[in-house]
């Protein structure tokens, strides 16, 4: 009988010890109070945009938020990123923006800077859509075009955006015949806001990978 | 019937599982474009009413058999539908494409051009009367309605493709995809989120009330063309 009862408390215990606690994450960053922000972009502290070797899809992120730097602009300060542009430029097509996340985006605005950090190019409400997962702006970079700051857009953080997801699951059925397929749809109903903390998503699409990068 | 199922639900994934979609930006200020004509033909016949996890479906061969036949006569009911409240899809869109374009400063005329051969693009555009920059070929690959499965409402879905094409060289100028309601998301392509005031929880409720059944049909073709004009500014 003891055991039994030794037996039956041995998993009980390892189950107990194996058990872990999903921390929920903080809630979005709604306001912005650091004092210590850059005047200017720091162009001497950057994120590489050019992969390891061309290839036809590179994507990087990059997580901002309270702890990130952040810049003074017009309009108000908050957390921002230097993304150095590949020195080949030929055949690239970048979108640039905040990652739909569970419940915000990172309220993004872009600025294109050439090599002296001169901007060359910005962008207005109506360049941004929604594409894919990503809130964000396209564009071909121009010759001259060096680095690419991503920074929160104060304007737009507190707002809201509903939207309803929809998709299919699958679930495979063992039974004792064997395995089976079992899809079903499903529909999300989400609501994320736009919000000083969040994930910038950089996607490079290169449509000629046989260039030479050190051309 | 099972061809067309495939057919489908392959475009349904946008064929997204190959090589990823690029998109191509449109710049204004270098094209040079004032006039353009939109090519014709942009609808497809008929409108979908799919309901993409069927029970039917996962029921092996004899299960997607009848399957398909449901979905055919579910299909074949709503434009019934459609038609008794003359609701005009290639019409409609034609009108908000050149009204939504028109207001972005740009002279916009129809240029009838046939049917198209494929679903798609046109693979050349040609016959602009003289002075026209460009040709705007809006091919919409699918529109209708849209259910992810069994027990989840319908909701209008259309998928667009929209391509400005230089006049004097046959130059790409901006190449987008434009999906309204998508079923997942795919990267780089332009998504809408459906309008939560035009839902049908079922056959019976899409058939219910054939003005509003148009009804979801044209906001969401108001929102691609919206967005397709957008794409020009």
């Amino acid at each position: 009988m003891r055991a039994l009862l030794l037996a039956g408390l041995v998993p009980a215990l390892g189950l107990a010890g194996c058990a872990t606690t999903v921390e929920p994450p903080p809630p979005p960053l709604l306001a912005w109070d650091r004092a210590d922000c850059d005047a200017s972009p720091d162009l001497g502290r950057t994120v590489s945009l050019t992969p390891k070797k061309e290839t036809a899809v590179h994507v990087v992120s990059t997580p901002l938020g309270y702890g990130s730097p952040c810049l003074s602009q017009e309009g108000g300060a908050g957390p921002y990123v230097v993304y150095a542009l590949p020195t080949d430029l030929d055949d690239k097509t970048l979108i640039v923006g905040g990652l739909l996340g569970y419940d915000r985006i990172f309220s993004p605005r872009v600025r294109v800077l050439d090599a002296e950090g001169r901007e060359t190019r910005g962008f207005v409400d109506s360049d941004w859509f929604s594409r894919g997962p990503v809130y964000s702006v396209q564009f071909r970079p121009r010759p001259g075009d060096a680095f690419v700051v991503v920074s929160a857009d104060p304007s737009r953080v507190g707002r809201t955006e509903s939207a309803i997801n929809v998709g299919t699951n699958t679930t495979v059925i063992y039974t004792g015949y064997g395995a089976s397929n079992w899809t079903t749809g499903q529909e999300r109903h989400a609501t994320r806001v736009f919000a000083y903390d969040g994930e910038v998503r950089v996607t490079i699409n290169d449509t000629d990978t046989e260039e030479d990068p050190d051309r | 019937m099972k061809l067309k199922l495939l057919g489908l639900m392959g475009a349904l994934c946008l064929s997204a599982c190959a090589d990823p979609y690029v998109a191509t930006p449109y710049d204004r200020a270098a094209s040079q474009v004032d006039r353009m004509v939109i090519m014709d033909d942009a609808m497809p016949e008929k409108a979908i009413a799919y309901e993409v996890a069927s029970v039917g479906s996962n029921f092996g061969l004899i299960g997607a058999l009848v399957d398909a036949g449901i979905q055919a006569e579910r299909q074949d009911a709503v434009n019934d539908a459609l038609r008794e409240v003359s609701f005009d899809a290639e019409g409609e869109l034609e009108t908000l494409l050149m009204r939504e374009i028109g207001q972005e400063g740009y002279e916009v005329a129809l240029l009838p051009s046939g049917a198209r051969a494929k679903r798609d693009w046109l693979p050349a555009h040609s016959g602009a009367p003289e002075g026209v920059d460009a040709y705007l070929d809006v091919a919409v690959i699918e529109y209708g309605y849209m259910s992810p499965g069994a027990g989840q409402p319908f909701r209008p879905y259309v998928w667009a493709k929209v391509k400005l094409v230089g006049a004097a060289d046959g130059s790409l100028l901006m190449e987008n995809q434009i999906v309204y309601n998508p079923l997942n998301v795919v990267e780089g392509v332009i998504t809408i989120p459906p309008n939560p005031e035009f839902f049908f929880n079922n056959r019976s409720a899409l058939l219910a009330d054939k003005a509003r059944l148009a009804a979801g049909i044209e906001d969401a073709l108001q929102r691609v063309a919206e967005t397709s004009a957008q794409l020009l500014r």
